[in-house]
């Protein structure tokens, strides 16, 4: 009919006519009602039900600018070229607003906030990590820092301690499998590429009782998939100084599937590769499928690899550095919705943890694989006022280790392994009105076996939570949780899991067995959360963690290369720790300027013999402030200010000479300066502060966007200290300083499809 | 002027770069001792010392601490004195040859009035019993040097040094193992030249020597006033040819 019409207008001449439909762009479904006037005249229309348009203009014009708008969705001009024609159609595609996504979110949030007797976990979401300034590209877990609670070594790793907990405390989930060392370039970047993340959560207090597997925090990493509303092929082209990077997701309808897969690697290696003959890359799949209306099946892939190849220019043959380190995970999440009350969920899942590292061709190698296997079912169901849950899981480990080098240590072990079975059960319920409470128990049978070692263990570990939520008003509660958590495995790392803000290529992980028993802790939080208005959320939690149990690596190890069993009883010293604090949590979420503060007061200390000193993650202040801001021609400014008390460090309270005791001779010539330590950590480097400002606005070509990023890392170029040496060319020697990152800069183009 | 919140956050950053504090800890003087008693050796050494502070300047060469009193005392309560050299710092022992392997030595040292002590056990004798000492080996053989089972040596552990030709405070390589022997063919990358000749040592140590030379900890001492290691050292050496 509309047709007909336009047919009519046309052949009686002296009118153009543009027409078209105007639908969403993720989904594709049309949008009725949407305003869409003529640049610079009054002239105009709205959609119909079908999204379908059309504009009667003068004969006269040769170009003319539609502008489209609709509550909810980013505004759209199109501009439009008559080229001799009478008609033309042309379709438009709307995004939804930031506002709208921001609402979505808050509204999710506040469901869970009544639905939860816990605070709610610290989480990020994709667009947070996209527009927040990077350090060359968009970091989960860079962007993780600036959450209270968190604190970091160094600008160099994006390494996280979590209330004063060590980075090897933390148990990293990625679509429930769990990963080790998920980094790159040691740990300067993490392995986690944001086009592939659909949301984290970060638990510290209150973590469920099915978790018992680290002291700390659980990160729980979700991957993304194609969201259910897109019809049709989308995804991401990305280039950075860093690396280049492609997104692809499609449904597959006639399969009731839709997949996406993100890969990225760096490029360096390919302009300069005899200076730089370094790569490194990751790939995530993530594939959905709905099998029947009540079982989805999710299916997850993860390949991250790191690769150096370092030779000598005058001789290729000799390895000077040689790394290879890989991460691997995949897994399958099956889940059965009963009814809208019951689900059932099983998983299964494996991961692999390997790396080689050579220095000099035979001076000292290492290699190393951990795999983790995985198996779990677990069933909630609501039942009278009751959300119970029960599960089981299984979890294997075997781990293969040697080490051998030019001073004629040459270790091998490759029969070592352990398993965890655990049951757990949890629930939740309101025994009266306004007060929200949840339990939860997981018996755990732990076995380990070490044949070169001869160090076997079987013991059940038990451990409960209990978290208490009173709501003030709907808007406001009081929260209370505390539990005891265990940790199975310990890294091997001199200096009790500190290595000074950088992760060494190669990583040894020891399940504790013999006289060992698992580490253990216990977390108290007291808490107060909700929002101040419909934009201000905050949180406020006090915590206090006791560490009855702690190892570290022993400095006395009997190295004793023919007795294994002697260098494993005597491995780790046995300590004890503590640590407590604040965190604050201040989050504007919706409107056109955004961002959080976050201050966390923390003290962490660690018990080695009787005396207790600063864990190397004590921190007493840290506090950030992010800001995204919407400004007048699309452009989004994002603002990251750091300060933090510094890092503890050992001082050098002088210095002596140093004579070799294991030599045939004794001649002074060969002695040379070292320096007296002072009480361990008990010094403060100067305080950490950092501005980074970032800038990002989308093109449009069509119905595709580009987005271009400028990043600015410590915008102030301030020199933050990351350690103090001392210069013995110099007479008397010189302090110097080492520093962090200084300034920054970084372009990232975001091609979108 | 309208509200910048960008601004500010500037601003306040520009403020809290302005507020920062170093600390650094005082100086703490200790007496610096090292021991080491050598069977192999005619004359024994010690080397009193002290800390310095980091930013004082210190001349080259040895500066040592003046009139220490060293004494050692063997099971037989036989006395061996020490007597400063001309070099501050540096005592020698006055009679030689009295080191003996297997043996315990009760070490005294006298220091401004601090009193430092500690027990030393001399490991066994340490012989590679082939090939010959004084026997020249080619590395154009695999070529296997054996040594006792040196009782003493800390973990079992044995240290192989390789030296250019009489000069046992040249450049080394090294390697630890727990074995009494070593293919030097095998191990050549412990001989970086050819056509040159090397001295080979092999060295066992008790525990206090084996823990400063392989973790270079110097706090073997029990006293708080006083740091260092006392300890003992056995070896025994041979030479080795380097062909292409």
């Amino acid at each position: 009919m509309m047709y007909l019409l336009i047919c009519l207008i046309l052949s009686a001449g002296g009118y153009k006519v543009v027409t078209g439909n105007v639908f969403d762009a993720a989904s594709k479904e049309p949008l009725p009602m949407v305003n869409i006037v003529v640049e610079g005249t009054e002239m105009g229309t709205t959609t119909d039900n079908d999204g379908y348009y059309s504009i009667i203009l003068p004969d006269t014009l040769k170009k003319v600018k539609l502008v489209c708008s609709m509550m909810g969705y980013k505004k759209v001009k199109r501009e439009i070229f008559f080229f001799g024609k009478d008609y033309v159609k042309t379709d438009i595609a709307m995004s939804i607003t930031t506002l709208k996504s921001q609402g979505i979110l808050v509204s999710a949030k506040r469901k869970k906030f009544r639905e939860s007797a816990t605070i709610i976990p610290a989480s990020l979401s994709t667009d947070d990590m996209l527009i927040l300034p990077s350090f060359q590209e968009g970091d989960l877990m860079r962007t993780l820092e600036a959450l209270p609670g968190i604190t970091k070594a160094s600008d160099y790793s994006t390494d996280i301690a979590v209330r004063g907990g060590s980075p090897d405390q933390n148990l990293v989930l990625l679509d429930d499998i769990p990963l080790l060392k998920p980094f790159h370039l040691s740990s300067i970047f993490s392995a986690f590429n944001v086009n592939a993340i659909k949301n984290i959560e970060l638990h510290k207090s209150g973590i469920p009782a099915e978790y018992d597997a680290a002291l700390s925090s659980v990160l729980d990493v979700k991957t993304k998939g194609v969201d259910r509303d897109i019809k049709e092929l989308t995804g991401v082209f990305s280039l950075g100084f860093l690396s280049a990077g492609a997104t692809i997701g499609s449904p597959v309808p006639y399969l009731n599937t839709n997949f996406l897969f993100t890969v990225r690697r760096t490029y360096i290696d390919k302009i300069i590769p005899d200076e730089m003959p370094y790569y490194f890359y990751d790939g995530y799949l993530h594939i959905e499928s709905d099998i029947t209306n009540s079982w989805t099946v999710v299916l997850s892939g993860f390949k991250s690899k790191d690769f150096l190849d370092m030779r000598d220019e005058d001789n290729e043959d000799v390895q000077i550095v040689g790394i290879d380190w890989d991460n691997n995970a995949m897994g399958v999440n099956i889940f059965h919705s009963g009814d809208n009350e019951s689900l059932l969920h099983f998983s299964g899942g494996f991961s692999k943890h390997s790396f080689h590292f050579g220095f000099m061709d035979t001076i000292f190698v290492t290699n190393g694989v951990i795999d983790i296997a995985t198996l779990g079912m677990d069933y909630s169901r609501a039942f009278r006022g009751h959300k119970l849950k029960f599960g089981l899981k299984e979890e294997y480990r075997p781990f293969k280790y040697d080490i051998s080098s030019n001073m004629g240590i040459n270790y091998e072990y490759k029969d070592i392994w352990s398993n965890r079975a655990m049951g757990f059960a949890e629930d939740e319920f309101s025994p009266m009105k306004d007060l929200l409470l949840s339990g939860g128990i997981a018996l755990t049978h732990y076995y380990s076996q070490s044949v070169e070692f001869d160090q076997n263990k079987s013991a059940f570990f038990r451990s409960y939570r209990l978290s208490a939520k009173y709501f003030l008003n709907e808007i406001k509660a009081l929260t209370i949780s505390l539990g005891n958590y265990h940790q199975y495995e310990v890294p091997l790392v001199p200096g009790e899991s500190e290595t000074g803000g950088m992760s060494l290529p190669f990583y040894y992980l020891i399940p504790l067995g013999g006289e060992y028993s698992p580490e253990e802790a216990h977390h108290f939080n007291l808490g107060y959360e909700g929002w101040l208005n419909e934009s201000f959320y905050f949180s406020l939690e006090g915590y206090y963690r006791i560490y009855n149990r702690l190892y570290k690596m022993s400095e006395d190890a009997e190295i004793d290369i023919e007795n294994a069993n002697d260098y494993y009883r005597t491995m780790f010293d046995e300590g004890e720790g503590d640590a407590y604090g604040i965190d604050f949590l201040l989050k504007k979420e919706i409107g056109k300027l955004r961002g959080w503060l976050s201050y966390t007061f923390l003290k962490s200390r660690v018990k080695s013999g009787d005396e207790y000193y600063p864990s190397v993650w004590d921190r007493t202040h840290n506090l950030y402030l992010i800001l995204f801001a919407m400004l007048p021609k699309e452009w989004e400014v994002g603002v990251q200010f750091a300060f933090s008390t510094g890092n503890p460090f050992t001082t050098s309270l002088g210095r002596y000479r140093y004579i070799e005791s294991g030599t045939p001779y004794d001649n002074d010539n060969t002695s040379w300066w070292m320096e007296l330590k002072g009480e361990k950590n008990a010094f403060r480097l100067p305080s950490y502060l950092r501005l980074d400002i970032s800038a990002t606005k989308p093109f449009y070509f069509g119905n595709n966007e580009l987005d271009l990023k400028l990043s600015l890392y410590n915008a102030l170029n301030r020199k933050n200290v990351w350690f103090y040496y001392y210069d013995y060319d110099e007479e008397p020697p010189v302090r110097e300083t080492f520093n962090m990152l200084p300034i920054v800069p970084s372009v990232e183009f975001i091609y979108r499809f | 002027m309208r509200y910048n919140p960008i601004l500010s956050v500037f601003l306040i950053s520009l403020l809290f770069v302005s507020c920062e504090s170093v600390t650094e800890g005082p100086f703490e003087h200790k007496y610096v001792i090292n021991l080491v008693l050598r069977p192999n050796m005619k004359y024994q050494k010690a080397y009193v010392d002290s800390t310095y502070r980091l930013d004082a300047t210190i001349p080259e060469g040895f500066k040592g601490i003046s009139d220490a009193e060293i004494i050692a005392i063997d099971d037989g309560q036989d006395t061996f004195n020490f007597s400063e050299s001309d070099t501050i710092g540096i005592y020698y022992s006055n009679d030689s040859m009295w080191v003996k392997y297997n043996s315990r030595y009760f070490i005294q040292v006298n220091i401004e009035g601090h009193q430092i002590e500690e027990e030393v056990n001399i490991p066994s004798s340490l012989f590679i019993y082939s090939p010959s000492n004084g026997d020249t080996i080619s590395l154009d053989n695999p070529e296997i040097v054996y040594w006792n089972n040196c009782e003493g040596s800390f973990d079992n552990m044995y240290t192989a040094r390789v030296f250019f030709e009489g000069e046992l405070d040249s450049f080394y390589t090294s390697l630890l193992t727990q074995d009494t022997s070593l293919n030097v063919f095998s191990a050549r990358y412990l001989f970086p030249n050819v056509d040159t000749f090397y001295t080979l040592a092999v060295m066992a140590m008790d525990e206090n020597c084996f823990k400063s030379d392989i973790y270079f900890d110097y706090d073997q001492l029990d006293e708080d006033f006083a740091i260092g290691v006392i300890g003992a050292t056995v070896f025994d050496t041979i030479k080795v040819w380097v062909t292409e």
